[in-house]
């Protein structure tokens, strides 16, 4: 019974952040609000791909194959256009 | 290790297997990745709309933040179903297996339905795809799509786990069917993830 | 997969044996022989495109039988052409040239050259096939919808392609163009997803990764980009079907003009567009270009009889290339406004992989060096390979700056420079392929003569029309206009483009040349020996063609990396990799 639990302590946890982070849409603003909301993103997402998808106990190698893939490539990605969101956004006149 | 043993067909003798893990296993990861991207571009896209547009709409004014938590509490308590349901496979329990499966079932139905719901709130409010009543054109074009493309991803899981649940109550799903399909509905709650934290909090 | 243990289970009916057949072999031939078809297809278009720049309204009465839209009274229209130009680029692209080297050669090859009984997934494998065909069928039956085909290029710029209204071709043609790259996505998923799983868990025993050949390499590599950045398209693609038929505006900005009425979307910018496909679009050049470098690189050794020079550095270079094969998008881009430090950015990435790719074209000129060379019919090919990567990538260097790509971009020095490297390049390495598996996949030789009369009318004809090409933009020669005799200071430019047309009917008829050698060798040509060119890879250890599972009861060993030719002290100057340390020396 000990693996189910683990299961069932990570949901426990998941439900405490996730009430966290609409608590903190009250309580935080600006920049604190978006980086801890980002960091309760990541802490989920690790607990979710690392017990729950058993990522903690595979290879190393398969680790970093999953998440370099999906974080790198979707980070890559999203720094190339975001650059020219912003000069969009400058062009069109409404952003001053 | 005697899972990933078991995985591995009894005529593979390859030099290495680098991963430690049986090919069916490995291409549900790949298969993950390159789904995952999809949705990292559509992520990508949002952002991109969300940094070019002047103003972006109070997302308090639309979205009852109580129901969309409830949604989440929903997903990932099905998540931590599965993976009961996961481990029971592996320990050969059949009974607990079909149990936590329909439990899983049953809560990916529920935020289907839920989903449903708050569509249908938004729609009646005047959003649509090509407009909303908030401001920000794209913002109506941005959710359904987001959430409308994780949803069909939740009810493609729902069909696979009810396919599942079916062949383990017939005596013919394997431990590692059963870890499959779960690696892939943990897949979708980890998508919720970002959207819930990208597109409903920031 | 407990069955594939089990090598005499052939399956007996003609169906599934020929047409649903779950053999990686007969897979790869449906793939070659479709992308045979489409590459009649998308030649045909290019011929079209060519009579039209060299006598610009021709009365053409037959052609108005068959397009009665796009050729009324016989004269070419102008969306017609667009319409040519667009499905010529996208059928080439992803329907030949995709669809042969990394369809077909990727699943002829890969489980014959790791020692694999097939592909890990036989069955996705088949549905891979099977999706491709709809999609080959879709995107040549959109000539005959409403409106004729797709006609915004194959970039599918918006808003061409996300206004149904703006040109004829961009109503139904171009959602039937969505759907068939879409149905193209999920089938190169499939394949990929099948690649790299099969080259990672399936290889037999003694075959490390080390010890793969460059083709399986570059294969693998090529699979990998190809999963990580096809995704992005797909979400992109989806998006555009939204902009088209759902009311979205993700593309299209606020103020759009089209027939005197002003269209209601705001909000979004064709600049989006641009990214994600191009995210997808230069690594795809890659996904192509590779398994043509691995090609070459794999055949050389055979025909200088020496080792492959710079085996390791080959790879590390394949995957630099990779790595920054995904941070240089942006270069296809210098001329849409983008933000001009993000330019600089993509010209820095952009000329940076020149330098893994100096050193594969180095390693295979060393690979030249000093080996005693025959020249068959592949090595003919693979000569013309090295030769047009290295003058070809020349133009790559004005046009991944950013300051003389901005002088170049909407020019033919663009159209010359791209036909060189992803047309020529792939298609030299595809013919050589050809021309070296063929004893492989059906027992019997093709004639050498016919072969070597194909390539000495191929590789001239396509530099004379190319590299033509590249000094018709330097002088100021703007792509995608569809006549060039209104404009007086492309006057000069009438006679060159007569020049290049007749040129272009040459090499257009010449495959067909191949065509007959291929289809009459299947049934007429010289039996082949067992190992033809006295190679060492994998393949040649088995019979030909390889029977249902390739190998015997039992699985090869290998023992040694696969280019040990003339080894010191080995009986002959090729030792398979089967052999063991004990019978000849291991180089590697």
């Amino acid at each position: 019974m000990t693996t189910y639990k683990i299961y069932w302590a990570t949901w426990g946890v998941l439900l405490l952040i996730t009430l966290g982070m609409i608590a903190a849409g009250g309580a935080l603003t600006g920049k604190l609000l978006l980086v801890s909301l980002l960091l309760a993103m990541g802490v989920k997402a690790a607990l979710i791909g690392g017990t729950f998808m058993h990522l903690r106990s595979e290879q190393l190698s398969l680790i970093l194959i999953v998440t370099l893939g999906l974080l790198l490539v979707g980070a890559i990605l999203f720094a190339g256009i975001a650059a020219d969101a912003v000069r969009v956004l400058r062009l069109s006149g409404d952003g001053g | 290790m005697e899972i990933t043993a078991a995985a591995q067909p009894a005529n593979w003798d390859g030099g290495v297997s680098p991963f430690g893990i049986g090919w069916s296993k490995l291409m549900m990861w790949l298969f993950i990745v390159s789904d995952g991207l999809v949705f990292a571009g559509f992520l990508a896209i949002y952002g991109f709309i969300r940094l070019a547009s002047p103003d972006w709409p109070d997302r308090s004014r639309m979205f009852h933040l109580d129901f969309i938590a409830l949604m989440t509490f929903t997903l990932i308590s099905s998540s931590a179903t599965m993976a009961t349901a996961v481990a029971a496979a592996r320990e050969g329990n059949r009974k607990t297996v079909l149990r936590f499966l329909l439990l899983t079932v049953l809560g990916g139905c529920a935020f289907l339905g839920m989903q449903a719901y708050e569509w249908t709130g938004l729609i009646r409010e005047g959003a649509g795809l090509g407009s909303n009543p908030w401001g920000a054109p794209l913002f109506g074009a941005c959710f359904f799509v987001l959430t409308g493309f994780h949803g069909s991803h939740v009810l493609s899981g729902v069909i696979v786990l009810a396919m599942t649940a079916v062949r383990s109550r017939m005596g013919m799903a394997r431990a590692e069917g059963v870890e499959l399909a779960g690696l892939y509905w943990h897949f979708v709650d980890l998508v919720w993830v970002f959207i819930f934290t990208l597109f409903y909090l920031i | 997969m407990a069955e594939l243990a089990n090598p005499v289970h052939q399956p007996s009916s003609f169906l599934r044996r020929y047409i649903f057949s779950q053999d990686h072999k007969v897979i790869g031939i449906q793939y070659l022989i479709t992308a045979m078809f489409m590459g009649i297809v998308g030649g045909l278009l290019a011929m079209l495109m060519r009579i039209q720049l060299a006598w610009p309204g021709q009365n053409m009465p037959l052609l108005s039988k068959l397009f009665p839209d796009g050729m009324a009274g016989g004269v070419m229209k102008p969306e017609f052409y667009l319409s040519l130009i667009t499905m010529h680029g996208t059928i080439m692209i992803f329907f030949v040239v995709s669809l042969a080297l990394v369809g077909g050669f990727g699943n002829f090859l890969i489980p014959l050259q790791i020692g694999a009984r097939d592909m890990a997934f036989p069955f996705l494998n088949m549905l891979s096939f099977w999706t491709i065909v709809p999609g080959c069928l879709i995107m040549m039956g959109s000539f005959f919808v409403e409106g004729g085909a797709a006609a915004s290029g194959w970039t599918a710029y918006p808003p061409l392609s996300a206004v149904r209204s703006a040109v004829p071709g961009s109503n139904w043609g171009q959602t039937w163009w969505i759907v068939g790259m879409a149905l193209f996505i999920i089938s190169f998923t499939m394949g990929g997803l099948n690649f790299v799983t099969t080259i990672l868990d399936q290889r037999t025993k003694g075959m490390s990764m080390m010890r793969m050949p460059l083709v399986v390499w570059a294969l693998f590599i090529a699979s990998v980009i190809g999963l990580l950045t096809f995704p992005a398209l797909l979400a992109a693609a989806i998006l555009l079907l939204f902009d088209r038929h759902f009311g979205t505006s993700f593309y299209l900005p606020s103020g759009l003009y089209f027939g005197n009425h002003l269209l209601p979307n705001k909000g979004g910018t064709p600049l989006l567009w641009q990214h994600l496909f191009w995210f997808l679009g230069h690594p795809e050049v890659y996904v192509l270009i590779l398994p043509a470098l691995g090609i070459t690189l794999d055949l050389l050794p055979v025909f200088t009889r020496k080792p492959v020079f710079g085996y390791r550095m080959t790879i590390y270079c394949l995957y630099a290339i990779a790595i920054l094969s995904m941070i240089v998008w942006g270069h296809h881009m210098y001329v849409s406004g983008m933000s001009p430090y993000v330019g600089e950015f993509f010209a820095i990435g952009t000329l940076s992989i020149t330098l893994p790719s100096t050193i594969i074209g180095v390693n295979m000129i060393a690979s030249l060096w000093g080996g005693s060379l025959r020249f068959p019919a592949p090595m003919l090919f693979v000569i013309g390979v090295i030769v047009f990567f290295g003058t070809g990538g020349f133009g790559g260097l004005f046009l991944g700056n950013a300051t003389s790509d901005i002088q170049l971009h909407d020019t033919y020095f663009v159209v010359g420079h791209f036909h060189l490297m992803i047309g020529g390049i792939t298609l030299l390495a595809a013919f050589a392929a050809v021309y070296y598996w063929f004893p492989k996949m059906f027992g019997r030789m093709m004639s050498d003569r016919l072969a070597k009369l194909h390539f000495w009318l191929t590789f001239p004809t396509f530099y004379a029309l190319f590299l033509v090409m590249h000094y018709q933009g330097l002088a100021g020669m703007p792509r995608r206009y569809y006549a060039f005799d209104k404009y007086e200071f492309l006057s000069g430019m009438v006679k060159s483009q007569v020049h290049i047309s007749l040129v272009a009917f040459v090499l257009g008829a010449a495959q067909f040349i191949f065509l007959f050698n291929f289809f009459w060798s299947i049934f007429r040509g010289a039996k082949a020996e067992p190992n033809p060119w006295n190679a060492a890879t994998l393949e040649w250890t088995t019979a030909s063609p390889p029977p249902h599972g390739n190998w015997g009861e039992e699985l090869p060993e290998v023992h040694r990396w696969p280019y040990d030719y003339s080894v010191p002290g080995a009986a002959s100057d090729c030792t398979p990799q089967t052999v063991p340390p004990g019978i000849a020396p291991v180089a590697m």
